[in-house]
C-alpha cells in the first residue's frame, strides 16, 4: 500500500484543463520531485491535494484511507503538511509562536485549559517547545538564535526555512514542498539540498516541487514531469533526464526550428 | 514545603501589576468622596469590558464586526425583561442576558463567518440593524421606543446598591476578572490559535487549524462578555432604550479599540478610559461628540495607525522568574537523533568540547 496515491486528478478553471487525469503514488520514505514548465499545473496539484482550492473531480487516498473531501485542516491532522510556493506565514507571531501553531494538530487544550493551565497543559507547552528546538535545530544558526523574532523580520531565505519548520512541526507523514529554493542563491539552495537529505534521514517522506535541476536530479528518487496539465514523464532522475516528451516540453520540438 | 513557598512568592510577584491594580480601585473611593467620579468610573468599566469584547473578534481573531452594540443591546434587553416582567433578581437576570447575547451571536455566526474583510462587516451592521428594529418594534417585551423604564437596582445580601460605591466595586471586580482570565487565555494555546487566524487564514488552515470552529468561538465568546457589559449597563441606568444600541454605538467602541491599539489587553482599557473620560469633560460641547471622534479616528489613524498599544503585546503581569535568554553562537547546534552524524563533524572542529553537548547552548540572564 503506497502513503499517497492520487486517482485522475482533475481541475477545470472554465474551459482551462489545469490538471487533466493525474494519478501516481508516493511510496512511504521515498523522495519525490515534480517538475514541469511554468504553467504546467504543478502548483495547481498541490492545492487540490491539500483542500487548498477544491478539485474538479479525481480520488486521493492516503494510507489506504479515501482523503478526497478533506478538508485542509483534517489533512494536516491525517499527516499531510505543506508549505507555499508564495510564502504564507503569521508576520506578527514569533518564530517560536509558529511552530506552536505548527504543532496545532498534535497538542490539545481550549479555553478552560488556557485559563487554568493544569499540569498536562504546562507539561505540554514544554515539550512543545523543546521539540520546536529539536526542528529548528535541522537549520542550526540559521533559526536558532531568532526564536523569539517576528517572522516579518527574517530574511527572505529564513522564512521559506521557517514554513519547512512550522510544516516539519506538524510530524507530517507526507511533507509536501513548493519550489524550497526559489529566489535562493547556489549556497542557500545548496543548504536545502542538504536540508531535504537530512529530512530524508530522519525517515520523512518529501513529495516537493522545484525548477532547480542540479536539485532535482541530485535528491530525488523518482520524477513526476507535468506539462499542460498532463503527467507526460516518471522514472528516476537519468530515465528523465533522457526521456524525448520531457526535452520537447522544455525545450520544444528538434523540427520547428528548421521548418 | 520549600518548594511551595516558593511558588507562591514567584505568583505574588507575578502578580503584582494585577495586585497594584486592585489595590489602587479598590481604595479610590476612600480618596476621592464623589459620586460623579464614581459613575464615570462605572461608565468607563462598562465600556472596557464592552471593548474587551470587541477585541477578541477585530484585535485577536481579525475579524472586523460592527454587531457588538447590538450583543450589549441583547445582555440589557435580556436582564432587564427578566427582572421587570418575571421579577427574578439582577443575579439570575445576568446569566439570561448574556445566554442571550450568546445565542444570537451563534445564530449569526454559524451561517456569516464565512465571509471576509469587508462583506463580514457589512453583514453584522445590517444584523445590528435588525436586532435594533427588533428592539424597536416588539412592543409586547421590549416596550417598544419607549424602552423599558424602572429595572431594578442589584441586590446582595439584602443590600440594596443605592449609592453608586456598591456598583462601582462590582463593575471594577468584573473588569479586573475578566481581563486577568483573557490575558491569560489570549497567551494560551487557544489565543495563539485566533492570532494565527487573523495572521493568515489559509495558512492556518493547512497548519491544521478548524478555522470555522474557532471564529464561531471567538465570536460567540466575545458576545457573551458584550452580553455581561450590557446586563451591567442596563441595571445601573435602569432605564434602556433600543436607541442606546443601534449601529452607530458599535462605532464608538469600534473607535474605542482602534484609538486603545487591537490586539493587546491595556489597549482596550486605555481607549475606553480616554474617550469616556474626554466625552465626559467636554459634555457642555456634547452636540460635537461624533466630530470629535470623527477626528480623533483620522489623528490616530495618521500618526499611529496600530493604535496607542498596537503593533506589540503588552502582558499584564511580570514574567517570574525572569526567562533565561538562551544565546546561541555560530555552529551550535542541538544533538537530533537523525543528525547525529552531521554533529560528529561538528564536535571534531568545536573549539570547546562543551560546545558539542547536548544542550550547547550557553545560558546567559
Amino acid at each position: 500500500m503506497s502513503l499517497l496515491h492520487i486517482d485522475k486528478m482533475r481541475k477545470d478553471y472554465g474551459g482551462l484543463k489545469a490538471l487533466s487525469d493525474v494519478s501516481f503514488n508516493v511510496e512511504q520514505g521515498e523522495i519525490v520531485s515534480i517538475i514541469g514548465p511554468n504553467g504546467a499545473g504543478k502548483t495547481t496539484l498541490f492545492d487540490c491535494l491539500t483542500g487548498y482550492t477544491p478539485k474538479t473531480s479525481g480520488r486521493v487516498f492516503f494510507e489506504g484511507k479515501d482523503v478526497s473531501s478533506y478538508p485542509p485542516h483534517a489533512l494536516n491532522k491525517a499527516g499531510m503538511a505543506r508549505t507555499f510556493q508564495q510564502i504564507r506565514l503569521f508576520p506578527n507571531l514569533t518564530l517560536m509562536e509558529t511552530l506552536k501553531v505548527g504543532m496545532h494538530s498534535h497538542t490539545r487544550g481550549g479555553i478552560w485549559a488556557g485559563i487554568f493551565r493544569p499540569s498536562w497543559y504546562r507539561k505540554q507547552e514544554e515539550e512543545c517547545y523543546q521539540k520546536g528546538l529539536s526542528i529548528l535545530s535541522l537549520f542550526q544558526e540559521r533559526l536558532l538564535p531568532r526564536i523569539d523574532q517576528k517572522v516579518m523580520e527574517l530574511s527572505y531565505a529564513n522564512r521559506r526555512r521557517t514554513e519547512i519548520a512550522r510544516a516539519l512541526a506538524s510530524e507530517p507523514k507526507l511533507l509536501l514542498l513548493d519550489e524550497p529554493a526559489a529566489g535562493m542563491n547556489p549556497h542557500e539552495t545548496q543548504l536545502a539540498t542538504d536540508l531535504i537529505r537530512d529530512l530524508r534521514k530522519r525517515g520523512n517522506t518529501i513529495l516537493f516541487i522545484e525548477h532547480d535541476m542540479s536539485m532535482v536530479m541530485s535528491v530525488s528518487d523518482r520524477v513526476i514531469v507535468l506539462d499542460h496539465g498532463v503527467k507526460i514523464a516518471e522514472g528516476n532522475p537519468s530515465e528523465i533526464q533522457k526521456n524525448a516528451d520531457v526535452l520537447e516540453a522544455y525545450m520544444g520540438r528538434r523540427g520547428y526550428a528548421e521548418t | 514545603m520549600k518548594n511551595i513557598i516558593t511558588n507562591i512568592v514567584y505568583a505574588f510577584i507575578r502578580g503584582l501589576p494585577v495586585l497594584a491594580a486592585v489595590l489602587f480601585f479598590g481604595t479610590f473611593p476612600l480618596y476621592v468622596k464623589s459620586d460623579y467620579i464614581l459613575r464615570i468610573f462605572i461608565q468607563i468599566g462598562i465600556y472596557v469590558l464592552l471593548t474587551s469584547s470587541l477585541n477578541i473578534v477585530n484585535g485577536y481573531t481579525g475579524l472586523f464586526s460592527l454587531a457588538h452594540a447590538a450583543f450589549f443591546g441583547l445582555g440589557a434587553y435580556g436582564s432587564a425583561v427578566m427582572s421587570t416582567k418575571l421579577g427574578v433578581s439582577f443575579w439570575a437576570g445576568l446569566p439570561v442576558g448574556i445566554f442571550v447575547a450568546g445565542f444570537v451571536a451563534y445564530l449569526i455566526a454559524k451561517p456569516t463567518l464565512r465571509l471576509k474583510g469587508v462583506f463580514l462587516t457589512l453583514v453584522t451592521m445590517g444584523c445590528n440593524m435588525i436586532i435594533m428594529l427588533i428592539f424597536l418594534n416588539w412592543d409586547s417585551v421590549t416596550g417598544g421606543s419607549l424602552g423599558i423604564m424602572g429595572i431594578p437596582m442589584p441586590e446582595l445580601f439584602g443590600m440594596k446598591f443605592l449609592r453608586p460605591l456598591p456598583y462601582y466595586y462590582l463593575i471594577i471586580f468584573a473588569d479586573i476578572l475578566i481581563i486577568v482570565l483573557l490575558d491569560r487565555l489570549m497567551r494560551s494555546r487557544f489565543g495563539l490559535t485566533l492570532k494565527a487566524i487573523r495572521e493568515d487564514e489559509r495558512a492556518a488552515a493547512c497548519s491544521g487549524i478548524h478555522v470555522a470552529h474557532y471564529k464561531t468561538v471567538a465570536f460567540v465568546m466575545s458576545a457573551l462578555l458584550a452580553g455581561l457589559a450590557g446586563a451591567f449597563y442596563a441595571h445601573y441606568y435602569r432605564y434602556i432604550s433600543p436607541e442606546a444600541f443601534n449601529y452607530t454605538e458599535s462605532f464608538i467602541i469600534v473607535t474605542m479599540l482602534a484609538f486603545g491599539g487591537p490586539g493587546n489587553i491595556p489597549g482596550p482599557i486605555v481607549g475606553a478610559m480616554i474617550l469616556v473620560g474626554v466625552t465626559e469633560a467636554f459634555r457642555a460641547f456634547s452636540d460635537y461628540r461624533m466630530v470629535f471622534y470623527g477626528t480623533l479616528l483620522i489623528l490616530m489613524m495618521v500618526f499611529r495607525p496600530k493604535g496607542l498599544f498596537g503593533g506589540r503585546e503588552y502582558p499584564i503581569t511580570i514574567t517570574w522568574p525572569p526567562v533565561k535568554k538562551t544565546v546561541y553562537s555560530r555552529g551550535d547546534r542541538f544533538l537530533d537523533s537523525a543528525a547525529t552524524d552531521a554533529n560528529a563533524t561538528n564536535a571534531a572542529t568545536a573549539t570547546d568540547a562543551t560546545d558539542a553537548a547536548p544542550a550547547a547552548a550557553k545560558e546567559e540572564r
